[in-house]
């Protein structure tokens, strides 16, 4: 029997196995069939500014499986003001759904006031690297937990940058001692848009504040890759996990699947496929069933 | 080769560019030529890498494709109907003006909608006329899909009120109802359209509907002139005596409709004067 050879993350954040990202056309089915899956990640905000139909859904299933919250308005990186009003009412469903943890991204969707619900991205300076650890430290320091933050997908990239997006990542990991949510598919959309290597990128990650990976499928658009979540995981980005895993075998892993979503079976198999890129005898057994 | 020296502008400044550029209504090219006194564009390649396949302006078009489309994609997804009735041009185009009109400054997209038929109200041609009612009947399904939608009123709620307090109840409205009326048949034209037929537009002919939401299930139902008025009253706060001065209908009508509302979940709760 092989050991474990990945280090656990700081957190203590449990490993909850292989999830899915929750997706409205899967309700009835989840609720039906009880379909035995580790956990579910929910986008934050479509449960936010609501009191009707998306909560009672979630109420329900959240009775079944462990949840985990992934937001997309956080903005770390804005130099908005910090919306403490959406910051109180994540806090409000994190307690509500009883969330493992909860995630975002790094990068900044708006200013000014307005949001384009967008993962915009940020310059990798020194003065983004104090900007966003400070506001990642209130911004725990508000919920009381760590968070996680994702890299995300990119398709420019600023001349102003003095650091490597791994280096950016790492530094403000360390500086924030907030946790990271590795997504490998966005490391193989940037390293594809910006000519780097990514094994170079994971070599430079601290696993020890992984808490969790994302895998999913992209789109080739000619010169460049598009993070549309679209279709099946490709063998290089299920490679990529495997790599990553090795070092941070306690995080749990995660499946998005956004546009042109199949039957819940569909998604949940190809989800399962992480098994076979992955060595962890240390698996939970899945809830649900 | 020799490498210009990056532009020293800080994270707000970027930022402000960014957006200015990446929400433009044409282009990220226009955005940069429009905002020229902002960046210089020959100063572009300072701020943002070529890549070695694509230009500055190039990857700062996947940006602001995206944005429109993603925001257009979510209107899409509220107002089904009125896009079959517009047509896929004329609805991106309505929509795109909407995205510059109306930008989301909020953390979810469930309310960036909500001023559609506002938008729509400025046209007074009667396709503009027919979209504004259906416009208004999509945004009721999605405002009651959100609000609060407490358990209905029981059947027998009214039984319990003693006969001579009777003229003084009062009715609460569920959060998630909404009266509408309409100059077009607004819900028999969504009707078809879910169902799968290609409705065409209406002629002219007033109707009212009501759009209501009872745990998981949204309802839809239209009402006469007459049943209209009550529940208008009704819903406002009107004892129900006063609800009913000057209603022609039967009995046996009347309770028919309030069967129809209470089953429906219309109503939350009932107020008498002693409590």
């Amino acid at each position: 029997m092989s050991k474990m050879r990945g280090v656990v993350n700081r957190f203590g954040f449990s490993n909850l196995g292989i999830g899915l990202g929750l997706r409205t056309v899967h309700y009835a089915h989840i609720l039906d069939s009880s379909p035995p899956v580790g956990w579910f990640e929910i986008i934050s905000e479509n449960y936010m500014q609501t009191a009707g139909k998306p909560l009672l859904f979630l109420d329900r299933i959240a009775e079944k499986y462990p949840i985990v919250m992934h937001g997309v308005s956080l903005s770390i990186g804005s130099t908005d003001p910090l919306d403490f009003e959406y910051l109180r009412e994540l806090k409000a469903l994190r307690d509500r759904v009883g969330a493992r943890w909860l995630s975002d991204h790094l990068c900044w969707t708006g200013a000014a006031g307005r949001n384009t619900h967008d993962l915009l991205p940020l310059p990798y300076t020194e003065e983004a690297l104090r900007h966003v650890a400070d506001r990642v430290r209130k911004v725990q320091d508000f919920l009381e937990a760590p968070i996680a933050l994702e890299n995300p997908s990119s398709y420019v990239e600023f001349a102003g940058s003095t650091l490597k997006e791994w280096e950016f990542l790492s530094a403000l990991a360390e500086e924030a001692d907030c946790g990271l949510l590795l997504d490998v598919n966005n490391v193989y959309v940037s390293a594809h848009n910006h000519s780097f290597d990514p094994h170079e990128y994971l070599a430079g990650v601290p696993y020890d504040r992984v808490v969790q990976f994302h895998v999913a499928g992209h789109s080739h658009e000619g010169a460049h890759i598009i993070d549309t979540h679209i279709g099946p995981v490709i063998d290089p980005v299920w490679r990529l996990l495997s790599e990553a895993h090795e070092r941070a075998s306690g995080a749990s892993v995660l499946l998005e699947w956004d546009a042109e979503i199949p039957p819940f079976e569909a998604v949940h198999r190809e989800a399962l496929r992480a098994r076979d890129f992955i060595r962890d005898e240390s698996l939970p057994k899945a809830a649900g069933a | 080769m020799t490498t210009r020296v990056p532009c020293e502008l800080s994270l707000r400044a970027l930022q402000k560019w960014f957006l200015l550029v990446t929400t433009d209504p044409e282009s990220a090219a226009a955005g940069i030529r429009r905002h020229a006194g902002f960046l210089a564009p020959c100063d572009l390649d300072r701020v943002v890498l070529p890549h070695r396949t694509e230009t500055a302006v190039e990857q700062l078009d996947i940006y602001q494709r995206s944005y429109f489309s993603r925001l257009i994609e979510c209107l899409a997804d509220d107002y089904p109907a009125l896009e079959f009735a517009l047509g896929d041009e004329a609805f991106s185009a309505l929509c795109r003006g909407y995205v510059v009109a109306h930008p989301s400054g909020e953390p979810n997209l469930n309310g960036f909608g909500r001023y559609l038929p506002c938008f729509i109200e400025e046209r007074q041609d009667d396709l503009g006329r027919f979209a504004l009612d259906l416009a208004r009947l999509e945004w009721a399904l999605v405002e009651v899909l959100h609000a609060r939608a407490p358990e209905p009123l029981a059947a027998g709620a009214l039984e319990a009120v003693p006969q001579s307090d009777l003229a003084g109840v009062r009715f609460v409205a569920s959060p998630a109802v909404r009266l509408l009326s309409f100059e077009f048949p607004a819900n028999r034209f969504l009707q078809a359209f879910i169902q799968g037929g290609e409705p065409s537009m209406p002629n002219r002919e007033p109707s009212a509907t009501v759009v209501v939401r009872s745990g998981y299930k949204i309802w839809r139902f239209d009402l006469g002139p007459a049943p209209l008025t009550l529940l208008r009253r009704l819903v406002a706060g009107e004892p129900l005596g006063s609800a009913l001065e000057g209603t022609t209908a039967r009995p046996e009508q009347i309770r028919e409709w309030f069967q129809q509302w209470t089953a429906h979940g219309v109503f939350e709760r009932v107020v008498t004067n002693a409590s």
